[in-house]
């Protein structure tokens, strides 16, 4: 599995990126995966058990199952073209990953409307563009970076890091050895499907209810600008921004809702280096919240470190470290290695083992490590 | 129905009657028409080489300027050009049918109906020639312009190569189709595996 960046001219196209393509007319082809795994977590913390005081908490989980089934149709009509993914997950949830349409105004100038990925994040969206099984600021089973704690419901920190999937307009530009994106969206953590305006929901509403409390209306808006450069000799850079402004109806018991703003900066780059079977990565991630009224912003800066070496034409091995920190909330670091070998060009089996050692930093917060092991099979067609 | 002895006895005569009195009555008849074929074979010869000698003349006459322009000659040499290429295409496809297994679960004709119905996909890359140009180190527009578009391709799990164009007759008949595929490492061709041609060929 690769990232998308190791694809070279492939990444500057990443949100035009399928898998595979089966050509089932001269405009429409399908293609897709099928990612299963057997995964493992054992999870050992200072927390009271439930019911059993004075004994820590530890527990253990596997599962067994397919993680994810998506097939992307892609249409092509020469200067315009269309790409639909569905995809199932396992809580049963079938629906649109991505669906956008473009237009190729020539000269490397392409706009793209509809329901994308975000350009920022050095990791791939999907499984088959990953190096590893699981990703590098989240957790497996027992999710380090969602813990319950006093007062306190889980947020999965790892949602708070890089933008995911969100509906805008953008125009991009690439040639030869450089990208350059500006997107305009409805949020970039917060999206609610609008654009301005007042609406009752949010894409990420439990964070948005951790982070300014309970909330009712809400109305926002996002720009995303990304520049990559192939700088030669094995070199490759990226730089993003992702700006979001959320006006939220904070509401007060028995009392008048007060109108917050959030207001969401993340600021993302990375390099990889390629010599040989050598692939190497650095990413850096910083998002900031500003809540108007409140002293303390949240800061989330984050981290990791990949080697990659391909020892063969079929197999190759992974170690990466990452780290999340949350200003006086939150610090995690987790290891992984990681073995990939391809039966075939569109069969490949990865195993992996990760330890993550976490910390919530308020007094009496949480304090534990997590050891996963996960064998995952991909399939693409 | 049945004769009397008596009425095929005069039936008989008859017959020896006029067949020994038709070449006396017709034999003028037969030399007049050849007489008039010698005549008009005559008249298409010397027809014959008045054309000639008309086009002759024409030749050495210097040609009228033609209202076709050169755009257009260029423009029908290249449908020219692309039906010939489909029709050798289409013969390609016939071919490969005609080996097609019987106990393909497509009769014969169903299967040349589906792959000539698949003339979109460009199978140029049908003809042995085609993938002369495919070499490693060439890019993926070069490996289009050559073969087309391929009918499948992948984003490959294997780690040094980047994507894999498949080019394929029938995956589900393995014995009689015809199959390549071009691997890409960072927008060049790696590998290359051309079709066997020499085994259908060998199958025809």
């Amino acid at each position: 599995m690769k990232n998308k960046i190791a694809l070279t001219a492939a990444f500057f196209a990443a949100s035009t990126l399928s898998f595979a393509e089966i050509a089932l007319t001269e405009n429409l082809s399908v293609g897709g995966f099928v990612d299963m795994s057997y995964q493992h977590a054992d999870d050992d913390n200072n927390s009271i058990e439930a019911n059993q005081p004075g004994n820590a908490d530890s527990n253990n989980n596997n599962n067994y199952q397919v993680d994810q089934v998506e097939i992307t149709f892609s249409l092509d009509y020469g200067v315009v073209t269309g790409q639909i993914d569905l995809q199932w997950t396992p809580n049963g949830n079938t629906q649109f990953d991505q669906a956008f349409t473009t237009y190729d105004l020539a000269n490397g100038f392409v706009v793209t409307a509809g329901f994308y990925d975000s350009m920022l994040g050095f990791e791939a969206f999907e499984a088959p563009g990953l190096y590893q099984v699981s990703t590098a600021y989240t957790s497996g089973l027992t999710d380090a970076y969602s813990k319950t704690q006093a007062n306190f419901t889980a947020v999965n920190i790892g949602n708070l890091i890089t933008p995911q999937t969100n509906n805008g307009v953008k125009i991009t530009y690439e040639d030869g050895t450089q990208f350059f994106g500006v997107s305009l969206q409805d949020g970039g953590f917060f999206g609610d499907n609008r654009l301005g305006g007042d609406s009752a929901g949010s894409n990420n509403a439990g964070a948005l209810n951790q982070i300014v409390g309970v909330f009712g209306e809400q109305s926002g808006y996002a720009a995303e600008v990304a520049y990559a450069r192939d700088l030669g000799n094995g070199f490759n850079v990226f730089v993003g921004l992702l700006m979001e402004e959320t006006e939220v109806d904070q509401q007060v018991f028995n009392a008048q809702d007060i109108e917050t703003s959030l207001d969401t900066t993340t600021l993302n780059g990375y390099v990889t280096y390629e010599t040989g079977a050598w692939l190497f990565a650095a990413e850096v991630v910083q998002t900031e919240m500003e809540i108007s009224g409140q002293q303390n912003d949240i800061e989330i800066d984050s981290f990791l470190l990949m080697a990659n070496y391909t020892y063969s034409d079929q197999a190759s091995v992974t170690a990466r470290i990452s780290n999340v920190d949350v200003d006086d909330y939150f610090d995690a670091t987790k290891l992984t290695a990681a073995h990939l070998y391809a039966f075939t060009d569109n069969l490949a089996l990865a195993v992996e083992i990760s330890s993550v050692d976490y910390d919530y930093e308020a007094v009496g917060g949480i304090d534990g490590d997590t050891l996963e092991a996960a064998v995952e099979l991909l399939f693409t067609f | 129905m049945h004769y009397s002895p008596k009425y095929m006895r005069i039936t008989l005569l008859i017959t020896y009657a006029v067949a020994l009195l038709a070449p006396v009555l017709f034999a003028p008849l037969c030399a007049a028409d050849a007489d008039a074929g010698t005549d008009r074979m005559a008249q298409l010869e010397a027809r014959l080489i008045a054309m000639e000698a008309r086009l002759v003349t024409a030749e050495q006459v210097q040609p009228a300027a033609s209202n076709v322009s050169e755009v257009r000659i260029a423009e029908l040499e290249s449908r020219l050009a692309e039906a010939e290429q489909e029709t050798r295409e289409v013969k390609a496809l016939a071919s490969i049918g005609g080996n097609a297994s019987s106990s393909s679960i497509f009769g014969r004709g169903a299967a040349l109906d589906i792959m000539v119905n698949s003339a979109w996909r460009k199978l140029r890359w049908t003809e042995p020639e085609q993938w002369e140009a495919v070499r490693p180190g060439v890019s993926v527009d070069a490996v289009i312009d050559a073969l087309g578009k391929p009918p499948r391709s992948v984003i490959s799990l294997k780690p040094r190569v980047d994507e894999v164009f498949f080019y394929e007759t029938s995956l589900g008949d393995r014995s009689n189709s015809l199959s390549g595929k071009v691997s890409f490492r960072k927008g060049q061709v790696v590998k290359v595996q051309k079709p066997n041609f020499q085994q259908q060929t060998q199958a025809r």
